[in-house]
């Protein structure tokens, strides 16, 4: 037998080996979260409030565990990602915010590894890099609705972080509801420049009262700074409203849990069944009609709104989700009257 | 009765030792925490190592994130030496990075040897400015160049958010996020080691670190810039103008700051976004601080944080320490050094109990 035969031979060896190491279920998958800021920002925090209940739920029967590697932005982080790569211990790498540029340098280094990408600031990679996208603009609409129905002055405020994407369609959105029920609203916008910045939310907001505002879309979560102006506010992500009951009246909800889910099947198809990763290049986000999104309880404010406003919402919300009232995503740079 | 008494003077020896007292400290603290945690000590020490100085890329890698902190270490030196309290280091970081994206729209296909230098020079152009208009506050309107620094500081980080957000240095395709698009190879610092992204920041750092050495210790600038610290009215007196100096003083504190700006944008992450330049002025400040005002005390105290910064990420991925537990340590260890940094200007003296 000449050296080419036996080459040859071992390696369809070799592949047999592979395809049936391929067939192997696997029982195990670990998660290495990459955060911009940590469990302290609700984006943070609500995907890996969702992880857990997701880890409790095994889906495919698997042992799910995960690491989370906090306020890592840029170069740091892309280290951080090859360094859990390396390690062999996780078969997801979540990057929970736009850091392409960096999975983009380590996709082809690790073509197993599944890796996902958030948000805006993003570029769409494919292959092994899936991109998830979060739109809340559809919650935020009834927020606004309630502000424009609750403003005395007819000045409300919005306390952004930085003017991007997946931030300006949630602002948008909200304005464009309270405006859809009082067109004398005028609008107060300002970012504080930080993903997280507990002091500067509260600098802003209280620049926002000042300047007359009775009522704040907080998505920098300052609660504190609307409890001590005794104004009403309105949160994001999670629901504000159960750990700050005297100013927050609703929040805007996110979901990441069919998010997970989907990543957690695309890379269970491709460790089982030897499935190619197939990752999007352009935007994919869940409606709150399925679920991506939603409308928080009023809590404390439950026995303080009009039977009136929660009725109106009541309706709207169920328009949103039958289709009948199409919310547009307006990702235009939102600017104060 | 115990009395601290200011030291006329501070050997190397004492400050070697305060710094390394400070360490233990630090680390023994830390340990208390982790061992508080139930997570394991020499785990995450271990990993703390790996990282910092464990291998030839760990190295390089503590080198690349200490290079932007050597700038504005020095810049925080220079201008602190002179006793002027600019706190404006992390703004005119923003100034630079900024001059030298203006000046690639300029350069076109320009080959590295051209733009490169064009860039530092555009960037250093941008922090002397920001640096030299608060100074020109100080000396013309006598302004308080805290409050000129920070409120500047605030100034650029929002004009950045401007032409990045929906303005005109938006990147195409994107209706609004607060980055620029990826940047041509020949707008790129050149490597010195492959792989690790070890640019020639680094070297300029260095570089940078013995020209202020060398100003500070044996040039007319450097005797006026520690006089001005130690007795401005005599310098007067002396002859010197003194409004000079201190436009002089501020234009090298932020044509250095700028270079962390270049170092950071243009050796780094390849395109202008603000978030991965928050911090590093500030961090610059305690940087000069712990280095004694020294520049090649700023040069080891960077490393230091470099390293630190870069052991703390290993320690984050590699070890099962609570992430939160991380900053805490970085936050124990530099309040040990800051403790140091003071008290090691000062003996302690034990009196007994005055007798009237």
């Amino acid at each position: 037998m000449n050296i080419v035969k036996s080459l040859s031979m071992g390696a369809s060896f070799l592949a047999m080996a592979g395809s049936f190491a391929l067939a192997e279920e696997p029982s195990e998958l670990g998660i290495g979260l990459i955060l911009a800021t940590g469990p302290e920002a609700s984006w943070d925090a609500t995907l890996m409030r969702d992880l857990e209940t997701l880890i409790e739920s095994a889906p495919h029967g698997l042992d799910i565990s995960y690491k989370n590697i906090n306020g890592v932005w840029g170069e740091q982080a892309g280290d951080a990602m090859d360094l859990l790569a390396k390690t062999g211990k996780y078969q997801i790498i979540w990057a929970h915010s736009s850091y392409s540029d960096q999975v983009k340098a380590l996709q082809d280094k690790y073509p197993d590894i599944l890796f996902v990408l958030v948000g805006s600031g993003n570029e769409g990679l494919g292959g092994n890099a899936y991109w998830v996208y979060k739109r809340a603009h559809e919650p935020s609409y009834l927020l606004g609705v309630m502000a424009g129905r609750l403003t005395e002055s007819d000045v409300v405020g919005v306390v952004g972080q930085f003017p991007s994407e997946d931030v300006n369609d949630q602002i948008n959105s909200f304005f464009a509801g309270a405006r859809s029920v009082n067109s004398d609203v005028a609008r107060k916008v300002a970012f504080i420049e930080s993903w997280y910045d507990p002091a500067k939310a509260e600098q802003f907001t209280n620049a926002q009262i000042a300047a007359g505002a009775d009522l704040t879309f907080q998505l920098v979560a300052s609660f504190e700074t609307c409890e001590k102006a005794t104004i009403m506010c309105f949160g994001n992500y999670v629901d504000h409203g159960e750990t700050s009951p005297d100013s927050v009246v609703a929040s805007a909800l996110i979901s990441w849990t069919q998010d997970l889910n989907w990543v957690i099947d695309e890379w269970y198809d491709h460790a089982a069944n030897g499935a190619p990763y197939e990752g999007n290049v352009t935007e994919r986000w869940v409606s709150m009609a399925n679920g991506g999104t939603a409308l928080s309880g009023y809590h404390a404010f439950a026995d303080k709104l009009s039977a009136e406003l929660k009725d109106e919402i009541a309706i709207l919300s169920a328009q949103i989700s039958s289709g009948e009232l199409e919310i547009p995503v307006d990702l235009s740079l939102p600017t104060s009257d | 009765m115990i009395e601290l008494v200011p030291r006329s003077s501070t050997g190397w020896r004492a400050q070697l030792a305060a710094y390394a007292l400070a360490l233990v400290l630090g680390f023994t603290t830390s340990a208390l925490l982790i061992a508080a945690s139930g997570a394991s000590i020499i785990e995450g020490f271990g990993a703390l190592y790996e990282g910092a100085f464990g291998s030839q890329e760990a190295i390089l890698q503590s080198l690349v994130a200490a290079t932007p902190l050597i700038f504005t270490g020095l810049a925080t030196v220079i201008a602190f030496r002179a006793e002027i309290w600019s706190i404006g280091q992390e703004g005119q970081v923003f100034a630079g990075a900024m001059c030298g994206y203006w000046a690639t729209l300029y350069l076109g296909d320009a080959p590295g040897l051209v733009s490169i230098p064009v860039i530092i020079l555009a960037a250093m152009i941008g922090g002397a400015l920001m640096g030299g208009f608060c100074g020109w506050l100080k000396t013309r309107f006598q302004v308080n160049e805290i409050i000129s620094t920070v409120m500047l500081n605030y100034v650029i980080v929002y004009l950045l958010s401007y032409l990045l957000a929906g303005g005109p240095w938006t990147e195409e395709g994107s209706t609004s996020y607060h980055q620029t698009p990826v940047f041509t190879d020949n707008f790129h610092l050149p490597l010195l080691v492959d792989d690790v992204k070890l640019h020639i920041g680094f070297a300029l750092a260095l570089v940078a670190a013995a020209i202020c050495w060398v100003i500070l210790k044996k040039t007319p600038l450097g005797f006026e810039i520690r006089a001005l610290g130690f007795n401005p009215t005599a310098l007067r007196f002396k002859g010197v103008n003194v409004t000079r100096t201190v436009l002089i003083i501020m234009c090298i504190s932020g044509a250095l700051s700028a270079l962390a700006g270049v170092s950071e944008i243009f050796g780094v992450n390849h395109r202008l976004r603000g978030d991965v330049m928050t911090g590093i002025g500030f961090t610059g400040i305690i940087v000069g601080m712990i280095g004694g005002l020294n520049p090649i005390g700023a040069v080891i105290a960077a490393l230091l944080f470099g390293a630190l910064a870069n052991g703390s990420l290993y320690m984050s991925v590699l070890s099962d320490i609570p992430p939160s537990l991380v900053p805490a340590m970085q936050g124990i260890l530099l309040l040990f050094f800051l403790t140091a940094s003071v008290l090691v200007r000062y003996s302690i003296k034990f009196k007994g109990p005055a007798h009237v």
